[in-house]
Order: structure tokens, then sequence, then C-alpha cells
């Protein structure tokens, strides 16, 4: 793999991994239970995809042999939480249109748009995608790192520090949050890097924890538990505190940047993913090859 | 251009254009103000003319009252005397009566999601808000907000003086106070006005404000 293909990789990985996040985040009465929630998912996360990323080479050595129908329902299995978290981070993201960027739009019209460019996306050869991640992750990260550095005049230490009691209830709640969007990244990352290495698994999950520390941080530190457990999309809500001068009052073109690029290509990749897992389980139970291969 | 690119781009210029407005068909408000007189409710929108209409090299700024019998049916019949139509998006000022009730508060703090007003739109308090309103003529509702800024460096106090910070209080059931306008001929600002449960209490002089800021820490002066 070369230098460019793994910056690829780790971007596309990292986007997928951060994914509808930012819509979907939200807060309970403790922020310190929230934090520890959020930190324990991303740590998770980086360990949970070296792990992963070293039993499968070491399934690679060892030449495991399954029975082509083994392999092809293995595969379909796999397929089906893709296309289940595709069609979710799209039914996100057009609600989201619907309720905050254009309000008298229906939500299902721009889920289906939205659907079909993710389809576009996913019928493409995978470089394509993992290109589009290398352009798109960059602006991602610029756009989040300048709304938090646009927001800095309204944090306030005092919500984060004091600690406050921890909820068990509440650090459950964000961990499982947390790890679904991050989970969701282990499948096409070992699809899309079967020639990557472990370092590589590593910084991509370890940007994506970044970027939803931040994203976190931004709106607990502006808001505080009580106002931003109240608000439907809380993160949108902090950055739209963000202006630079009084000519860019509102900075939410930036924010509906991020949220459509996360989403998008979350959506797009999971398909893609589903569609490549789709043919080789076809291929395995039709044509009795074993495509059980990463 | 290959065709498969053709239905993409089909659809996303389906989607975006879909409700589309022009600014100049848009009464963009920079400052709104609420006062109760009995049981009537008046709102006040100000907004300053796009087209670039100057006197004296002031843009001109128009203020329009509406009426109802609560805070959000006094900003519908704003509306309703309107020939653009209303957008709160960038709203950057409230201004609040000491006449106004608890409950009508809440209802103004909830206007970031019924109108969509920017939770980091500032809240200040003043007497007579249709005077301060007109009288203010440097940029619309920006001269009221500089007055607010200035004062915070200059003065020596601040006030909590964003819509969210007024709403955490709220929630919280703490007190909090906002900054209070004079009504008189030329715009400034006689102190901080100091609620407690929601309900406006007392009008803090320069030194008690002073005091009452470095107390909660609200001076973001040097």
């Amino acid at each position: 793999m070369t230098l460019t293909d793994n910056r690829r990789f780790i971007s596309l990985i990292a986007s997928v991994a951060v994914g509808d996040f930012v819509l979907r985040i939200s807060f309970s009465n403790s922020i310190t239970s929230d934090l520890v929630g959020i930190l324990s998912a991303c740590l998770l996360s980086v360990l949970a995809a070296v792990l992963l990323k070293s039993a499968l080479d070491f399934y690679k050595k060892k030449s495991f042999k399954y029975k082509p129908l083994c392999s092809g329902i293995i595969m379909l299995s796999s397929a089906v939480p893709l296309v289940w978290t595709s069609l979710s981070s799209a039914s996100n993201l057009s609600r989201y249109a619907e309720n905050v960027m254009l309000k008298s739009g229906s939500s299902i019209l721009y889920f289906i748009s939205i659907l079909v460019l993710a389809v576009f996306v996913a019928f493409q050869h995978r470089n394509v995608t993992l290109k589009l991640g290398l352009v798109l992750f960059p602006i991602i990260a610029i756009f989040v790192l300048l709304m938090f550095a646009l927001s800095v005049q309204f944090m306030n230490l005092k919500y984060i520090v004091p600690y406050s009691a921890l909820s068990v209830g509440s650090v459950w709640k964000t961990f499982s949050e947390s790890a679904v969007c991050l989970f969701s990244a282990f499948i096409p990352s070992l699809i899309l890097g079967n020639t990557a290495k472990k370092r590589h698994f590593a910084i991509a999950f370890a940007i994506a924890s970044s970027i939803i520390i931040v994203c976190f941080l931004n709106t607990a530190l502006i808001f505080g538990a009580e106002l931003s457990s109240t608000l439907e999309y809380p993160y949108s809500q902090a950055v739209s505190t963000a202006s630079f001068g009084h000519i860019f009052s509102r900075m939410d073109g930036f924010l509906y940047a991020v949220c459509f690029f996360t989403s998008f290509l979350k959506t797009g990749v999971c398909l893609l993913c589903a569609i490549e897992l789709v043919k080789r389980a076809l291929g395995s139970i039709f044509f009795q090859k074993n495509q059980l291969s990463y | 251009m290959k065709p498969s690119f053709i239905l993409p781009v089909l659809f996303l210029f389906l989607v975006g254009c879909n409700g589309m407005s022009d600014p100049n068909e848009q009464f963009m408000v920079s400052s709104i103000g609420f006062m109760r007189t009995g049981a009537k409710v008046s709102a006040f929108v100000q907004s300053v003319d796009v087209k670039g209409g100057e006197q004296n090299g002031i843009p001109e700024t128009f203020v329009v009252k509406g009426e109802g019998d609560s805070i959000e049916n006094a900003v519908k019949n704003t509306r309703s005397k309107l020939s653009k139509k209303l957008s709160l998006k960038h709203t950057e000022l409230i201004l609040i009566s000491d006449t106004l009730e608890k409950d009508d508060l809440e209802e103004i703090l909830s206007m970031s999601e019924d109108f969509d007003v920017s939770l980091r739109a500032k809240i200040a308090s003043c007497n007579d808000i249709e005077k301060l309103l007109k009288n203010d003529s440097a940029s619309s509702g920006l001269g009221l907000i500089s007055v607010i800024e200035q004062n915070a460096v200059s003065a020596g106090f601040g006030g909590h003086t964003a819509l969210f910070e007024i709403k955490t209080a709220f929630l919280l059931g703490e007190e909090f106070a906002v900054t209070y306008f004079s009504s008189g001929e030329e715009i400034g600002i006689e102190g901080l006005y100091y609620y407690k449960n929601g309900i406006p209490t007392d009008i803090l002089n320069f030194e008690e404000s002073i005091r009452y800021s470095k107390e909660k820490n609200l001076y973001k002066g040097e």
C-alpha cells in the first residue's frame, strides 16, 4: 500500500467512524458521565480495531478454509448491519435536513436523494470512494476545529470542572451511542483496508475519536449538561453560537457541510461494502467459490 | 457529460431549490423587543433596509409593532403586518421589558426552537423598547450590541448576555442579570437588571453591578 493509499484509507475510515455522531450526540445531566462514556468508547474502538486487524492477519496466515456456503452466509450476515447502518445514517441526515437545514421540504425527498447519490457512489470502484474520503476528510477536520476555535469565547470551564458524580446509566448510554457510531466503521475498514497495517487502523480510529471528543467538548463547554440535554441537536446549536465578526454572524454553512459529508460518506461506504459482500456471498453460494478472503 | 452524472446532479438541484427566497423578500430582524401592558403583549421588530437606503451614511432602520395575548401571537401578528417574510435567523438582540411575566420570559427563551433565533443572540432589558429601537440609528441592533460589548470593557461590569446563558440559568433556577438600557434620548447603560426565579427584582446601579459582576465572574473586560 502506497503512502497515498494509506492516507486515503485513514481519511475515509475516520470519516465513516465519525459518521452521523454530530447529529446523534446527546447529553445526560452529568457531563462527567458523558465524557467518561465517550472516552471509553473511543479508547475501546482504537484497541478493538487493532485487535480485529491482528485477528484477520492471523486468519490470512493460517489460511482457514470454510465451505463456500458457510462463507457465503457469513458475508451475507455481515452485509445486513452495513445496510442498516447506511439507511440509518441517511435517515438521520434527512431528518436533520427537514428540521434544520431545509425546513420547507420533506424528509422523504431528502432521504431518497441522499440514497440515490450513495448508491451511485457505491457502484463506483472502491478507489473512487477512497479518493472522495481523502478530499472530504480534511475539510471536515478543518471545519470542526475552526468552529471550535470560533466558539471558544462562549466556553466556560465550570461545566466540566469540578467533576460531578458518575452515573452508571449515563455512562452506559453515552458509551453505547458513541460505540455504535465508531464500531460501525469496523467492517468497512476490514474490507477496504486488506493491505493496510495495524497502525493505520489505529490512526484512523484515533483521529475519528479526536473529532468526536472535540465536538462533544464544543457543546459541553458552551451549554453545560442541563441545557444540552434539552436540545434536539446540541452540537448544531453550539456551533450556531460561533461567529466571525459582524459579517459572518452565523457559521451554520460549515456545520451543514460537516454533517452532510460525514453522514453521506458513511451511507455510501457502508453501501459499497455491503454490495461487495453480497457479490462475494453470491459467488460463494452459487458458484461454490470460497470468497471469504480479506 | 456522462449520463450517469445527470441523475444525481438533477436530484441535487431539485432538493436545494425548494422554498428558496431572495434576501430582499425577507424582513431580516436584527433586534426584537417584548413588553406587556396588562393582558396585551407587544412585539417590536427592527430591521435594516438591505437595499441600502441611507441617511447621512447611516442605514435606514424600520421598527414594526405587533400585539397579541402571548409572545408567539405578538410575533405572528407582526408577521401579518409585513409584506415580506419575517426572518429571525439573524437576530442579534432580544430586548425584554420588566413588565413581562415569568411565562413570557419562558416563551422568549424557547424562541431558539420556535423561531430559529440563534442561542447566541444577546438579551438586554429596557423600559421603553419602542423608543430605544427607533433611536438606535447606528447600523440597527449592531449599535446596541456595540454598546453592550464596549460597556463590558469600559464600565467594568457585564451581565448574562447570551440567550443560552439565560436559558441555562432558568433551567437551573438560578438568578441572572442582564444589561439595562436607559430610555432617554441618548443610548446608554444604566446598570444590570437582576432577575430572581425569572422575575425582575432589582435594578443594580454601576457600583452594585461591578460588585455583582466580580462576584459571578461575569466581567469579560481587562
